[in-house]
């Protein structure tokens, strides 16, 4: 096992320790009193009424999913930073190609109002 | 638009209709003759005189003078700020007209003086309590109410 | 209290110089308590504006630790400002009991201490202590913030006289 790969697992395992004690020191000492009501889902004093399912905007879901797109090419993009200088400009033009492909579709999606926040409502008189 | 304006406008389409013999402080308050003239008049003045703001609905107990209930109606003019109240006596027990069809927000307004005074109101979508606890019983501004010992007291 | 705190005091007891760490403990945890309040605030009538303006920047709760938290989840303290009327007791209690321990109670104002003006009312529970246990009364109608203020401090002794060994 290289130094390397040692420190990988080194730095898993603490990380998961690091919540895990956590969340056991605060099982072990917060006080523990049973009471029927407690665990009732808060809704200001009153009995839930209604479904919790809410509708939320589809722009959530498309800002992470470009998020994720470009997170994984970066991804890519870090192990031929580090072998670059070596592989020579056989490796630049692939990557080059590489990028451009992905901003083609930056820019399409950017185009198609993808990246559109707020939408226009329409102007009220 | 004056007030001796608004008279003469009701005397002409509403010869039943008068001043009240007592005035609400500061605001022009005419009585109705009845239930029915209630609703014609208050579609009148919000359509015809643009008095399209209804304030509140309350009551007056009169019981125990003469079996009655004086209710009273506020309506307010919004550009210009001028307002005319209308009272209509009604016998108790008995029941009245429900402004709802011309002021949606008479709905909850009657739902008040019902559940405070206990005056009815027909053609109401929903006359129920709304602002007294579902454990209390009777109605708690009449003047002969008697208060029932409940579980806080 | 939890299953490392419950034994504390036995675990002390056996040993020499037990009760010396059990009152750091004791000490340490209270400390932690009271200079971190953090009230639910339950503003119900006029109260509700004293209570807001002393989280505000001239009386500023901050600096004791206290800040408002929505829910109950996140609270210590609940600090019932105002009238409590016949329909909103339902409401109190089930919020109270939603509230994890160590929980307090503060009655802000007159209405809260005793039903206040409206203590002959058909429709006003004469004080909240009929329905909760107050650790705090705090006089006024309405109590001025510095007053709030004051109450919260009250408590903090309280917390201060707690004890694991019960």
């Amino acid at each position: 096992m290289t130094t390397g790969a040692l420190a990988v697992y080194v730095f898993a395992l603490c990380a998961v320790a690091f919540a895990a004690v956590a969340m056991i020191a605060g099982w072990l000492l917060r006080p523990r009193v049973e009471d029927s009501l407690k665990r009732t889902t808060y809704e200001c004093g009153i009995t839930p009424t209604g479904t919790s399912r809410v509708k939320l905007n589809i722009r959530f879901y498309v800002f992470a999913l470009l998020f994720v797109l470009f997170d994984v090419e970066v991804f890519f993009v870090y192990p031929w930073a580090v072998t670059a200088r070596d592989a020579g400009p056989a490796a630049l033009l692939e990557m080059m190609i590489f990028l451009g492909v992905l901003f083609a579709g930056l820019v399409y999606a950017w185009g198609k109002g993808a990246l559109q926040w707020d939408q226009d409502y329409g102007h009220r008189p | 638009m004056t007030d001796d304006e608004v008279l003469a406008k009701l005397a002409a389409t509403f010869p039943k209709a008068d001043k009240a013999e007592t005035q609400i402080k500061g605001i022009l308050t005419l009585r109705a003759a009845s239930g029915d003239d209630l609703v014609a008049l208050a579609r009148w003045l919000k359509d015809k005189l643009g008095f399209d703001y209804l304030d509140m609905i309350t009551a007056v107990d009169h019981v125990a003078e003469r079996k009655a209930f004086e209710l009273v109606y506020c309506f307010t003019q919004l550009p210009a700020g001028q307002r005319v109240a209308l009272k209509l006596e009604t016998p108790d027990p008995g029941s009245v007209p429900s402004l709802t069809a011309v002021f949606p927000s008479a709905d909850w307004q009657e739902r008040e003086v019902f559940d405070l005074f206990g005056v009815r109101f027909q053609g109401h979508p929903d006359l129920r309590k709304i602002l007294t606890p579902d454990f209390l019983e009777g109605h708690p501004l009449r003047k002969d109410y008697v208060h029932a010992k409940d579980r806080f007291d | 209290m939890g299953i490392v705190l419950e034994r504390l005091p036995w675990v002390c007891g056996a040993l020499p110089g037990g009760s010396g760490v059990l009152a750091c403990a004791d000490g340490f945890i209270n400390w932690a308590r009271k200079r971190s309040v953090w009230p639910m605030t339950f503003g119900l009538a006029c109260c509700a504006i004293e209570m807001m303006a002393s989280y505000a920047s001239r009386f500023d709760f901050d600096r004791f630790g206290v800040f408002p938290r929505p829910s109950p989840r996140q609270a210590d303290l609940i600090i019932i400002a105002g009238t409590v009327c016949k329909k909103m007791a339902d409401p109190i209690l089930q919020v109270y009991h939603q509230m994890p321990e160590p929980r307090f109670v503060l009655a802000f104002g007159s209405c809260a201490n005793c039903g206040g003006p409206f203590h002959d009312s058909y429709a006003v529970v004469k004080g909240v202590d009929k329905l909760l246990p107050v650790d705090v009364y705090v006089a006024g109608c309405p109590p001025r913030p510095e007053a709030l203020l004051h109450g919260v401090l009250e408590l903090q002794k309280k917390i201060d006289a707690m004890r694991l060994a019960g």
